[in-house]
């Protein structure tokens, strides 16, 4: 894909909540994600991130307006090529990124190698190595997911998300509920796979959502801002660290 | 005196009693509008389901066919103790009731008649059917539904895995083809177990002629609607556990809940389908 077409755009979205149709979350608005773009949006608890980051997905159809992965409208194809698409996404979900807890680590992580390439539980294994070196989980792999507790879990899904060489990664609150050994590790392991790649797992672009820009200020390229029912683009790295704008600054300073 | 009574007016319905009609009339109305809104809705699921099995049937074989595996080893081969259990059961039960009135009536040689019309026709696949829903069913609901409510589904949608094909698919061909298998299991040990126990009751009957008696009463159409009515016991059991575990959104505290809907109807579909085959027979 050529680096001017971007590999999501919304286009006056407006985006209501996944369940409670009712709700609108943000009103009209527009977006583009081009590759080498590693987007930070924050955004307060309960503002929409999840359904921002679903939509992304093409999980969640919005009210109105049109999403667009790798050029394409998603919600206007049909299941399978709607599942076509989503194999080029990452989604890792926050709280632990909801992982199977009926498979053990290692099924987890080879499941989707395993359904869509059709490869030997041992040959997706073998694939998967850098990203189960890098995420620590090689004494995991025979465990019950249930059993991990929420921080590894998360690794575990990542590894999962990072499987099929998503080209766009989405994360969402990545940190949420993860300790501080667990938090550091995650924000050291997604800049390195946001600059150099491990092995050959390098995502193209990646959206991360959250809800304290303290510890991507120094990982992100892009800032936008998800406030009060609107989504707006803040800009580069200084752009954000010198905002005086009060939302921005209480997702900078926030106090726990 | 009331006065309509005494200038010849239709006299009020009481009150009371009208309220009480329509209380009544609502909560039926309201009931059989709920059946056929679950009818419809496990109908369409049972569309969807059907239709990704056959439009999926090469797509992940590698993952689909092992879970399948599993789903037998599951639903079947280890409850092939159960079902062993109560076949014995069944066969010393029925003639245990029966061999004393035929033997007073100079009947015996109807014994065998007797095992086919009671055991293949009637309580055979019905039981199977039931130690099913019992022994795994109920625990596949809590599986199912622990699936939806934490967020599993759409973990899988996202990665493009169809929740139907991975979830619902192995589980439908597992409970249709561990439900028609312990059904004959079942059969075979209720009519030797009933032979075995005539036996110890002194029936005047040889095994040869118990067997002949059972071959004479057996026709084709038993081995049809035998194979038809528990392939569809094992399908209802199968598209009633899926569809309250997965098809619709569930919180944790809801499971419980779900899984006692989910007996309720499948017994009711399983008497429901039970019923028609009977006609079937009387037809045929």
């Amino acid at each position: 894909m050529s680096d001017d077409v971007p590999l999501l755009e919304f286009e006056k979205v407006h985006l209501v909540h996944s369940q409670r149709r009712e709700v609108t979350l943000f009103t009209e608005f527009n977006w583009r994600i081009l590759p080498g773009e590693f987007w930070i949006v924050g955004s307060a608890q309960g503002a929409g991130k999840s359904a921002l980051i679903e939509s992304a997905a093409g999980r969640n159809r919005p009210e109105s307006g049109t999403i667009r992965l790798f050029g394409e409208p998603v919600f206007a194809e049909s299941q399978q090529q709607a599942e076509q698409v989503r194999r080029r996404v990452g989604l890792v979900y926050d709280q632990g990124g909801r992982v199977f807890h009926h498979l053990n680590v290692a099924e987890n992580i080879t499941l989707p190698l395993r359904y869509h390439r059709h490869l030997s539980f041992e040959e997706a294994l073998a694939e998967l190595e850098p990203l189960i070196k890098a995420a620590e989980i090689e004494r995991l792999l025979p465990i019950g997911a249930g059993r991990v507790s929420r921080g590894w879990a998360w690794r575990i899904a990542c590894v999962r998300a990072l499987a099929m060489q998503p080209e766009l990664l989405l994360l969402d609150n990545p940190m949420s509920g993860l300790d501080r050994e667990h938090s550091r590790w995650c924000r050291a392991f997604v800049d390195q796979l946001m600059s150099g790649g491990i092995g050959v797992f390098k995502p193209s672009a990646a959206i991360l959502a959250c809800d304290d820009l303290r510890p991507w200020v120094g990982v992100g390229r892009q800032f936008a801002l998800a406030v009060s029912g609107h989504f707006r683009e803040l800009g580069d790295r200084r752009k954000v660290v010198e905002s005086t704008e009060p939302s921005v600054r209480e997702l900078l300073e926030r106090d726990y | 005196m009331p006065q309509a009574a005494t200038t010849g007016a239709p006299v009020e319905p009481n009150p009371h009693s009208n309220s009480w009609r329509r209380w009544i009339l609502s909560s039926v109305g309201r009931t059989v509008l709920d059946v056929l809104d679950t009818g419809k809705k496990i109908g369409a699921f049972a569309l969807i389901s059907l239709g990704t099995a056959v439009t999926r049937r090469d797509v992940a074989r590698n993952v689909i066919h092992p879970l399948i595996r599993k789903q037998l080893v599951r639903f079947g081969v280890r409850l092939l103790p159960a079902v062993a259990f109560l076949g014995l059961a069944l066969g010393f039960m029925i003639v245990s009731q029966t061999v004393a009135l035929l033997s007073r009536v100079g009947a015996t040689n109807l014994t065998g008649v007797l095992m086919v019309a009671v055991v293949v026709r009637e309580l055979g696949p019905l039981t199977a059917a039931l130690i099913v829903l019992a022994r795994v069913g109920t625990a596949t609901v809590i599986e199912l539904g622990t699936v939806r409510a934490t967020g599993e589904i759409e973990a899988l949608e996202a990665l493009g895995i169809d929740p139907i094909h991975y979830l619902v698919v192995p589980r439908l061909i597992g409970l249709v083809v561990s439900v028609i298998a312990l059904s004959v299991y079942l059969i075979v040990i209720a009519l030797v177990s009933g032979y075995l126990f005539g036996f110890l009751q002194n029936l005047p009957l040889s095994p040869s002629e118990y067997v002949h008696q059972i071959a004479n009463a057996l026709r084709w159409e038993d081995f049809v609607l035998l194979a038809f009515k528990t392939a569809s016991f094992g399908a209802v059991l199968a598209l009633t556990i899926c569809f309250n575990g997965l098809a619709q959104p569930l919180r944790l505290e809801e499971i419980s809940h779900s899984t006692t809907r989910t007996v309720a109807q499948a017994l009711v579909g399983c008497v429901l389908l039970d019923a028609f085959f009977i006609v079937i027979y009387l037809l045929i």
